[in-house]
């Protein structure tokens, strides 16, 4: 009987799971991995720097270090994410001390400064302040300028100035 | 003679390894990698600034005092108190400054002055932001097929240099 029924339905299959193929997915997710760890970044600054801002590109390899951003492009100058100085907009008097002093720059990195000595006050472990500015200037702009933002920065109070410049080849 | 096996004997299925937590577990690596990627490196050059003092150095020796002088035609180099000019290097045929001779000069500088580690840089008002940059990058920079410099420290061991003159001031901040 058996054989009979074999002959009629041919040879019984037996009921197997559908099973497929993840090698390539797994090569695939493997070169992801070494790609993304090439671009991994364990030191937790960031740095959002503007469009208007085209950094020079440097052969230094010292990482940034976290600080009071200022950046300086054409016109415009800001601090951390704050626009103090647009050629355009901003009114008034810009420079004293013989036109050494950029007065809306020094203005504006005071109140960062008393800012952070206030919290340091109020908490042991608040972060202390390191007079560390790190300056993001437009590589077109002439020391005439970069002289100024300097100057006003240490009047200021940051004394160690971080020109944040780009990797060899702008990254990656 | 080996015989031939009979069809009832069944040879044991290979087993396939489960890779279900593997994929778990890289799925979840590739998030967090994403997360914290970087597609733009940022990197600084470090500067401080200048501060004057009437004390007499601390050093009998007298100091190197290297002092470059960035003008928009030629570099200057000086050394010494009072500042004594000692190098001019001009621009190259492409229009940038031949920082190859201002860093062989500097090596050469460096070699005689180990301990020193301090330049100052007086740029003129109109030099771009751009060039200063590179120009700072040949007074620091110490390539890797440079020869290897080594300076012992108080302590009496020698550690090697990573640096030619890393600590770059500027001295014309408040002219």
């Amino acid at each position: 009987m058996r054989a009979r029924r074999t002959a009629r339905y041919g040879r019984k299959k037996k009921n197997q799971a559908f099973d497929v193929d993840i090698t390539t997915l797994l090569d695939v997710l493997i070169t992801l991995l070494f790609f993304l760890s090439k671009t991994f970044d364990a030191s937790g600054i960031t740095i959002d720097v503007a469009d208007q801002v085209r950094l020079p590109d440097s052969e230094t390899q010292s990482r940034t270090a976290p600080g009071v951003m200022v950046q300086v492009a054409p016109g415009m100058i800001w601090v951390d994410d704050k626009v103090v100085y647009e050629e355009k907009v901003t009114k008034g008097r810009i420079f004293d001390m013989n036109g050494h002093r950029i007065i809306p720059l020094f203005d504006e990195l005071v109140a960062k400064k008393n800012t952070i000595e206030a919290v340091q006050k109020s908490s042991e472990n608040a972060q202390k302040f390191t007079g560390i500015i790190n300056l993001a200037i437009d590589k077109a702009i002439n020391y005439d300028l970069v002289k100024k933002v300097m100057y006003t920065a240490a009047e200021a109070g940051f004394v160690k100035y971080k020109f944040v410049v780009l990797g060899e080849g702008g990254g990656m | 003679m080996y015989r031939r096996p009979s069809r009832k004997c069944k040879f044991a299925e290979s087993k396939k390894p489960n890779l279900n937590p593997l994929l778990d577990s890289t799925f979840i690596f590739i998030f967090f990698l994403l997360y914290y990627a970087t597609f733009v490196h940022f990197f600084e050059i470090s500067s401080e600034v200048p501060l004057v003092s009437n004390n007499p150095p601390p050093d009998k020796n007298p100091p190197l005092a290297l002092t470059v002088k960035v003008q928009p035609s030629r570099l200057e180099v000086y050394t010494g108190i009072p500042a004594v000019r000692q190098k001019v290097i001009g621009r190259t045929n492409e229009g940038h400054y031949d920082f190859a001779q201002l860093r062989e000069y500097l090596f050469a500088l460096k070699k005689k002055h180990l301990q020193e580690n301090s330049a100052i840089l007086e740029p003129q008002d109109s030099i771009p932001y751009d060039e200063l940059v590179k120009v700072m990058d040949a007074i620091r920079t110490l390539k890797n097929t440079d020869e290897e410099l080594f300076v012992t420290d108080k302590n009496g061991i020698s550690k090697k240099l990573n640096e030619l003159f890393g600590q770059i001031i500027f001295g014309n901040i408040q002219s």
